[in-house]
């Protein structure tokens, strides 16, 4: 019968199992009895009710292949007495035999029983976790309807070399009617007002302002009342907001009667009219929604600050949008060049957006974690082999009994069955604690960490990873033990140990863990090496003792209009109050106020420089521009190179200035003294008073970009950050330091309170999860290995123990046995390292993407581990090799 | 107490005794024999197709069924089917298991297990 549905093709492949003389029998009307019950099922039950049937018969199809198997072995041993069995013993009966027959066999060693679930419990338990890991992150869909669907549609800029960038308002509405990808699109920006009217410390939350279309867009409603409507999205409509689960718990108590009452943000009024569900979350980290209430003409075609999403019509591939968007934009770019000039569009999968970033680094730990259970596998097959060398006496015996070889392998595979299982529950215990460890490393950039755990797919994982990992590593023992025939297994006598097939598989399963974990180590050494380089970064600044506090000033009692700019004198009182008391705090050495901290990249605006280009065309650039006040370069320890620092004369009366940044000065004057020479931003001719050293500030690894410091004092900012350099405990600032803010201005929220090696460390949290990560795992191959050739070098010494006794008898030297044995276990590990040394070339260009100053094939890091994995064959060999010589004659050679 | 020739076949297991049991009237295919089984115990009892070919192995085997050619089955499709049949000596077995049981039941009335039959 030729196979037709899938179920056909399910049920033949099944058939596998069972002997070539019962397929060959029964085989075909099988399969026709199956299909028949299938369509007699859907026929008479539904179509349901014949899948359950059906997959009830092919597991009952499966299962019988083993006692099948054994029948046949039976028969096929036609001299070996049959013992009369009854046709009742069914599989269950012979399965639970088997299972008690293992138990009892297990705890009868319960060391070596110990000693495998201990291993398998390590490599089940860190493929567990990393599975968890990379399903949480990567695989689960993201919350929302048909994530597939979800593309962000960003700018980009070819002058400055950026994918990722905003959208502004005239544009998107330009979107909006001239795509042909999208069946709808929606954008949002951002801001972080002061929620008012709240008793206590004033909180700062973060608001999106959003198109009325997001919510359908994503396939979320309100959880209570409503989201918006589309006459609430328009320039001049009501101001009305959604409330986030946790802010409605958080400030309302959680009572539907929180709908309709006001929420004041900056001390404007919104009317509630609803409530998000908890699990609702985007843009990440919202408390409130407001409407965009945007138009096409409500804001510059330059000010590029909304991000846009879209859900691709049906059958729309990403890339036919990517297309559909870059013709838009060619054509914006013809028709208003001053604004769009050198800027594309790239459409982006939502789930490559949020974890793109991620992605190649998450992979390639799911493959080093691959290669430790690899080395878990042929650790423990290595223990079996010394076992099952031990019990060759004993199967041999079984055999010439009568049991069938089936019957036999079937017995070993049910007790490696059994240490894998319980290996595998161990090592759940195992990744349950190792993914709360990973959690609470909590590095910011890694993505939706909080959607990680171990939850039922992951633990059908870990079983499924436990039990392959237990038929992987019991197969060949199970096979190999059980084909020798009696007389040859008598004829080793005393000695029987296995003999040289098995001792050169325990060789080649002992190099294969050197090599393996030499790959794994060699990684992780890149890593730690990498991590060592940028730790000793010179940032550019001084981040010890020094702590901010992000304060953002409510427009509506701080005015600072665009019309007045650069005077908004209410601004800089504050501003003012705020230096003033910092400064007359007993442990400050040192206060500035800065947009952005040291570490913070900023933002770019276009310049010119006098007597440069003054048009995109000719060349104009955008830079960093990085407002701070009067006493920032010496708080932060950033060394002026030549010139002043700001002043309190450079006044926004007073003639504008700034200060560039060594880059800066490479870039635009190589050759000519840049102080007093000016240059252009934000409409006003500026003069360049000094020239400071270069900071980080794009990233411990990412080279000084140009940039130009501008003065607080004439740039009336009203979200910054209020720096602190003193010799008392960053909390210990921190706490004075809000209460003197709270001083000028009670009702002001004071956020992101921490000290600069905390945002250092944080800077490179990614890095560390992904070296911690791949040192446990090489760590854990090592010891793997370690134990490995231990185990074979030991193996092999016990089976030449009578050999040894009479090298000794005839007075061989117990120091050239103990070299002898030692030079064997470095024999193995110099196999191992050179087919590692192979792999981890490979497999460094993987991951150069995460090295920093450090080559994929570096030298000295490939020297070091040799060098410490033959230091660890040795010790691993040492214990075998003193036992050897010590081996007393009389002993050896009695065991004959 | 059966006779000795039959006494190594006893007891059957449940699937072989329903086997037989629906081989009794006549030969039939293997989906035959689950349907039959399903319709005569209205659904109790299903065999399930692996199940059913091993056990119609260890009968052939103990020579209590034997099998005829393919041929088709007018009531399903035109495909080839093979069809089975009891053996005397299936049947004379099938003969002594039920008498076995019948005897069981006799026992279990004895023993107040179960209620008296009422003619």
């Amino acid at each position: 019968m030729r196979p037709r549905s899938f179920g056909d093709r399910v049920a033949q492949w099944l058939l596998a199992v069972y002997p070539r003389a019962f397929r060959e029998r029964f085989g075909a009307d099988l399969l026709r009895t199956m299909r028949d019950a299938r369509r007699g099922a859907a026929a008479r039950r539904g179509r349901v009710a014949a899948t359950i049937i059906s997959l009830i018969d092919f597991a009952d199809v499966l299962a019988g292949g083993l006692p099948e198997r054994v029948r046949a072995g039976r028969r096929a041993s036609p001299h070996t007495p049959r013992v009369q069995r009854p046709l009742r013993e069914g599989p269950m009966s012979l399965f639970l035999q088997d299972l008690r027959f293992a138990v009892r066999s297990l705890g009868k060693q319960p060391g070596f029983s110990a000693v495998v679930v201990v291993t398998v419990a390590l490599g089940v338990g860190a493929n567990t976790a990393m599975f968890g890991i990379v399903k949480g992150i990567l695989l689960e869909p993201l919350p929302y309807a048909e994530p597939q669907e979800l593309a962000v549609v960003f700018q980009t800029d070819r002058m400055n070399n950026t994918s990722r960038e905003g959208v502004s308002a005239p544009d998107y509405f330009d979107w909006l009617e001239r795509q042909r990808s999208f069946d709808a699109l929606a954008a949002y920006s951002g801001f972080n007002p002061t929620l008012g009217g709240t008793a206590g410390e004033p909180e700062r939350v973060s608001v999106s302002l959003v198109t009325h279309t997001l919510f359908p867009l994503l396939g979320w409603g309100a959880e209570t009342g409503r989201t918006f409507t589309p006459d609430e999205d328009v320039p001049d409509g009501p101001l009305v907001a959604l409330l986030s689960h946790g802010l409605w718990q958080r400030q309302f108590g959680g009572v539907p009667t929180a709908i309709g009452q006001d929420l004041l943000l900056d001390g404007d009024r919104y009317t509630i009219v609803g409530v998000m569900p908890a699990a609702f979350d985007f843009p990440g980290g919202s408390d409130v929604w407001v409407p965009a209430r945007l138009g096409p003409t409500s804001q510059s075609r330059g000010m590029h600050n909304l991000i846009a999403l879209g859900r691709l019509s049906d059958g729309v591939p990403v890339q036919t949008a990517d297309r559909d968007m870059n013709r838009i934009m060619a054509e914006l770019e013809r028709e208003y060049p001053d604004d769009n000039v050198g800027r594309g569009a790239n459409v982006e999968l939502l789930s490559a957006t949020v974890t793109g970033g991620v992605r190649p680094a998450l992979l390639l730990l799911m493959g080093a974690v691959g290669l430790v259970l690899l080395i878990t596998c042929a650790n423990v097959a290595n223990l079996l082999l010394s076992r099952g060398s031990a019990r060759r006496r004993e199967i041999a015996v079984r055999a010439a009994l009568g049991a069938g070889r089936a019957r036999l392998v079937g017995r070993v595979l049910s007790e490696s069955t059994l240490l894998g299982l319980a290996g595998g529950a161990l090592g759940v215990v195992l990744a349950f604690a190792g993914v709360r460890a990973l959690r609470a490393l909590d590095p910011a950039s890694v993505p939706r960490l909080d959607n990680v755990g171990i939850d039922v797919p992951v633990l059908g994982f870990a079983l499924l990873v436990a039990i392959g990992t237990g038929l992987v590593f019991g197969i060949l023992p199970a096979v190999r033990s059980s084909g020798a025939p009696l007389s040859e297994v008598l004829a080793e006598g005393g000695r029987s140990a296995g003999g040289v097939r098995t001792g050169r598989l325990r060789s080649a399963l002992a190099v294969t863990q050197v090599a393996v974990a030499f790959v794994l180590v060699v990684g992780a050494g890149l890593l730690i090496k990498s991590m060592w380089n940028l730790m000793r970064v010179d940032p550019g600044f001084r981040a010890e003792q020094m702590v901010r506090l992000s304060v953002s000033l409510p427009g509506a009692r701080y005015p600072a209009p665009f019309s007045e700019w650069p005077n908004a004198p209410l601004v800089y009182r504050f501003h003012d109050a705020v230096l003033e008391r910092a400064n007359r705090l007993p442990y400050v050495t040192g206060a500035a106020l800065a947009l952005n901290h040291p570490m913070n990249p900023g933002w770019t605006t276009r310049i010119t420089i006098e007597g440069g280009p003054t048009t995109v065309e000719e060349g104009v650039e955008e830079e960093r521009i990085r407002p701070v006040s009067a006493g920032y370069f010496a708080t932060a320890g950033i060394p002026l190179r030549t010139g002043r620092d700001f002043t309190s004369a450079d006044r926004a009366d007073a003639p504008p200035v700034v200060i560039v940044n060594e880059a800066f000065v490479r870039k635009y004057f190589p050759h000519e003294a840049p102080l007093g020479r000016q240059i252009q931003f934000w409409g006003v001719m500026r003069q360049i008073v000094g020239i400071a050293a270069d900071v980080r500030f794009m990233g411990l690894d990412e080279p000084t970009r140009p940039a130009v410091y501008g003065a607080m004092s004439q740039l009336p900012f009203t979200a910054f950050d209020v720096l602190l350099r003193g010799n008392a405990p960053p909390q210990q600032m921190i706490d004075a330091m809000r209460a003197e803010i709270h001083g000028v201005d009670p009702q002001l929220a004071i956020f992101n309170t921490e000290s600069l090696e905390a945002i250092l460390r944080q800077s490179l949290g990614d890095r560390r999860f992904n070296m911690i990560l791949l040192g446990a795992f090489a760590l854990l191959a090592l010891s793997l290995a370690s134990v490995g050739i231990y185990g074979v070098i030991s193996y092999g010494v016990s089976r030449r123990t009578h050999e040894f006794g009479i090298r000794m008898s005839l007075g061989a030297d117990p120091r050239r046995l103990r070299y002898h044995v030692l030079t064997q276990g470095l024999r193995l590990t110099v196999v191992g390292l050179a087919i590692g040394f192979v792999g981890a070339i490979a497999a460094a260009r993987a991951i150069a993407g995460l090295l920093y100053g450090v080559a994929a094939v570096d030298p000295l890091t490939l020297v070091a581990v040799t060098v410490f994995l033959c230091l660890v064959a040795l010790a691993a060999s040492l214990l075998p090799a003193t036992r050897a010589s010590r081996v007393d004659p009389l002993v050896a050679l009695r065991m004959e | 107490m059966p006779p000795a020739d039959l006494r190594p076949h006893l007891p059957l297991t449940s699937v072989a005794f329903e086997i037989l049991l629906a081989l009794a009237d006549g030969e039939r295919h293997g989906y035959g024999i689950m349907q039959e089984v399903e319709d005569r115990t209205a659904g109790a009892v299903r065999i399930r197709p692996g199940s059913l070919y091993r056990a119609i192995g260890r009968l052939l085997d103990a020579g209590l069924l034997e099998e005829t050619d393919e041929r088709p089955d007018p009531a399903l499709d035109d495909e080839r089917r093979r069809y089975y049949r009891l053996t005397d000596l299936g049947r004379r077995v099938a003969v002594a298991e039920a008498e076995r049981l019948s005897r069981a039941v006799r026992t279990a009335r004895s023993k107040k297990l179960l209620p008296a039959r009422h003619a």
